[in-house]
């Protein structure tokens, strides 16, 4: 009975030993941890930090800006974190970023109506006196309440690719007008089976961006308002009701010689389709020769582009977008635009090397600088991108883009493009069967319920 | 009594924790609708009422709710009629039979972004599987993203090949709970199979498939990633649900207080549908008759 009480009381001393040492070593594991998770912090508060969210995730691209970080970093002990995302999160995460206190310093963005808001709200640094010291093409340096909110470093001009060799092999020419595009766009269709194996053309239906920016290029050519001067919803008014349904029939003879699955067609599909030889002609940036080069160079000199005409073959136009640098109001936005100066000076040449045709200059003094011109992709495809080049310097060719429709730039034509009231009008167009003028009723009812 | 405070304690921290984690955002959110703001970043100005006013003057809400309806409708009976028929099936004995059930429950480990990839990859209409197999049979691929019928038919696919196996899970362990005399007994007395299925096997699942009921209702009406991932809620809206309108509203279209007033619309048709669905359908078993 002792020998049990005393192995009892040993038993619950070794118990209590063993609490008190999970304890003890638990409460030590949690100071270090808390000392080892606030290190960084502490040692922060003695260093200035710029927070950088890039959406340009390419490998290249975000190796360009880890070289910059770790280089600023070396030479003036600011370091530069860089946060990558893709674009789509792009708006989502630096506006949590701002409500938790914690606004990045400096950013990408492509998209106008996130800019706007910003610089509405507030957020944003004027980068007008950098924008001012160099030459841009058009709508490059577009400026929102008198200041440049946004540095540009790329056009992405939505041009139409097209197959040299099938055009030599059919005997067809450039199209001028919206019968000549159909016709070639018919003479290349290729059916099998009941369904089209080569589409004549691939012009995106999706109810998503890829639909606002590569679609109405066409429509653009013929010019239509959407809202007069007061900004009252005219796009149903002649005489733009007859051009956008007449660019609606265009389209729906043109969605015959698409392949299938249209509503599911997106950025890779637009390149992809073209890549692999399923389409005769498709819309993208010059993203689409990077895809050429390294998937199927055997087309690398098989391809040309034109821009889309309108129904009588007076005027050419191209569907657009940029993307640019912002600079948040943060504490430290004085050093973060010091970055961006530094980073201009010494890194834009090979950050535009990183999408090699894709970043196509928005800067008009970068076509000319030998830097930028003897990486070995851009010589081997001067033409291409002086054709481009030539698209943003003259006026010749229509710049156009859904968010930008209206008498000025506007959160308006942003809400347009972000409810996807086009893309919906050419669905009601093909997949509902509804008549031009019922698709274009709705599109314009739409638009002024948007306000 | 000591052990009466560590249960108390312990019982008000997990409501504070539920509270802050579950209740803090729902009350923001429902702050939030009776707002007029395009994001977080921008300015926002009080309307009361008005968001709520559109909402239900709006077709594309009463249009998304009939879509959540539908797709969790049909999925779930699809999901409970297939999970008893696999649960009953891996509750026979038969040789691997442990390795079929971990088969059996694989898909519900998948990511859901990787199912529908996986998905459309089978099915684009230009590079897809199914596209190869119809060829072989000179066959033209459709598209399945064009058509309502086919679009909603390919979400309710992915969500009964992902979600089957929650409720094989479930019914497997709910027919260990059915004491094999019954079974025994039954079949003495000459029963069918399928008397026995229905008169046995049926009411003693009743309580496991009234939470997997509730559960896979709840979730699917509040699924958000298949339908977008797969569809976005097209063609022209025509897979639009609540989630989805409540996200579109709320970070596409910069409607912020209408994307939470579709939240909070949501939130409290589910939370009358469960209370008189639970009204209906006590779990608790003596109120069963049982």
């Amino acid at each position: 009975m002792r020998v049990n009480t005393e192995d009892q009381g040993r038993n619950e001393q070794k118990t209590s030993g063993d609490r008190r040492t999970f304890l003890g070593a638990s409460a030590s594991a949690l100071a270090g941890g808390i000392a080892v998770m606030g290190a960084p912090f502490v040692k922060a508060q003695g260093k200035t930090t710029i927070r950088f969210l890039n959406s340009e995730t390419s490998t290249e691209s975000q190796a360009v800006l880890r070289k910059a970080a770790s280089e600023y970093e070396s030479l003036y002990g600011v370091k530069v974190v860089v946060d990558s995302t893709p674009i789509s999160s792009a708006f989502p995460k630096s506006m949590a970023a701002i409500n938790a206190g914690a606004p990045y310093d400096i950013a990408t963005m492509g998209f106008i109506a996130h800019i706007l808001q910003y610089a509405r709200g507030g957020h944003l640094v004027p980068l007008t006196e950098m924008v001012k010291q160099h030459s841009w093409g058009q709508m490059g340096s577009w400026q929102y309440q008198g200041e440049n909110w946004f540095y540009p470093y790329d056009y992405n001009l939505v041009t139409m690719f097209y197959r040299k060799d099938l055009y030599e092999e059919k005997g067809l020419k450039i199209p001028n007008t919206w019968d000549e595009l159909l016709a070639n766009c018919r003479a290349l269709t290729i059916s099998k089976d009941g369904s089209v194996e080569r589409g004549g053309c691939v012009m995106p239906l999706a109810s998503d961006s890829s639909t606002n920016w590569a679609s109405f290029g066409s429509l653009f050519a013929e010019e239509p308002l959407m809202y007069d001067k007061d900004w009252k919803v005219v796009m149903d008014a002649p005489p733009n009701a007859r051009k956008y349904q007449r660019f609606l029939d265009l389209y729906g003879e043109l969605y015959k010689t698409m392949p299938p699955g249209m509503n599911n067609v997106s950025y890779a599909e637009l390149m992809s389709l073209f890549v692999t030889g399923k389409v005769a002609h498709t819309l993208y940036s010059g993203r689409v020769v990077e895809a050429i080069e390294s998937r199927n160079p055997a087309l690398a000199d098989k391809y040309g582009i034109f821009a889309s005409p309108d129904s009588s073959g007076k005027r050419k136009a191209l569907s657009y977008a940029f993307d640019g640098f912002i600079v948040f109001k943060t504490k430290q936005s004085e050093e973060t635009v010091k970055f961006l100066k530094w980073f201009l000076d010494k890194f834009y040449i090979d950050w535009l090397h990183s999408a090699w045709m894709n970043f196509q200059p928005a800067r008009l003094d970068i076509y000319e600088d030998p830097r930028w011109k003897k990486h070995p992709m851009i010589q081997k495809h001067w033409s291409t991108m002086m054709q481009m080049k030539s698209y943003i310097e003259n006026n010749d060719v229509k710049l156009a883009s859904v968010d930008l429709m209206g008498p000025s730039i506007d959160l308006r034509p942003c809400k347009v493009f972000e409810t996807n009231v086009l893309p919906e009008m050419l669905q009601n167009k093909v997949l509902r069967g509804m008549s031009s003028t019922d698709a274009v009723k709705a599109a314009a009812d739409r638009v002024r319920k948007i306000g | 009594m000591n052990q009466d405070w560590r249960v108390a304690a312990l019982f008000f921290a997990s409501v504070l924790t539920l509270g802050v984690i579950v209740g803090g955002p729902l009350i923001y959110s429902i702050g939030l609708s009776f707002y007029a703001s395009e994001s977080f970043v921008s300015p926002s100005r009080w309307v009361g009422l008005a968001n709520y006013v559109e909402l239900l003057a709006d077709p594309l809400f009463w249009k998304a709710i009939g879509n959540g309806l539908l797709i969790s409708g049909v999925a779930i009976v699809l999901q409970v009629s297939l999970g008893i028929s696999i649960a009953l099936v891996l509750n026979q004995q038969f040789f691997g039979r442990s390795l079929v059930r971990a088969v059996a429950v694989l898909p519900y480990l998948l990511p859901t972004v990787v199912a529908c990839l996986v998905v459309q990859w089978m099915l684009d209409p230009n590079y897809g599987l199914l596209k190869s197999v119809l060829s072989s049979f000179g066959i033209g691929m459709f598209d399945w993203g064009g058509n309502p019928a086919t679009a909603m038919g390919v979400i309710v696919m992915v969500s009964v090949w992902i979600w089957t196996p929650f409720v094989v899970t479930c019914v497997l362990a709910g027919l260990q709970g059915i004491p094999a005399q019954l079974y025994e007994a039954a079949h003495v007395d000459g029963a069918s199979p399928w008397k026995q299925f229905w008169h046995i096997t049926l009411p003693g699942l009743r309580s496991v498939m009234i939470v997997v009921i509730l559960l896979r209702g709840i979730w699917m009406f509040n699924k958000f990633d298949v339908i977008w991932l797969l569809t976005k809620g097209g063609p022209l809206d025509e897979t639009e649900t609540l989630p989805t309108l409540a996200f579109r509203r709320a970070f596409v279209e910069f409607n912020l207080g209408g994307g939470a007033a579709v939240a909070t619309m949501s939130f409290l048709l589910l939370a009358m549908v469960m209370l008189v669905y639970l009204r209906l359908f006590p779990i608790d078993e003596t109120r069963q008759g049982r």
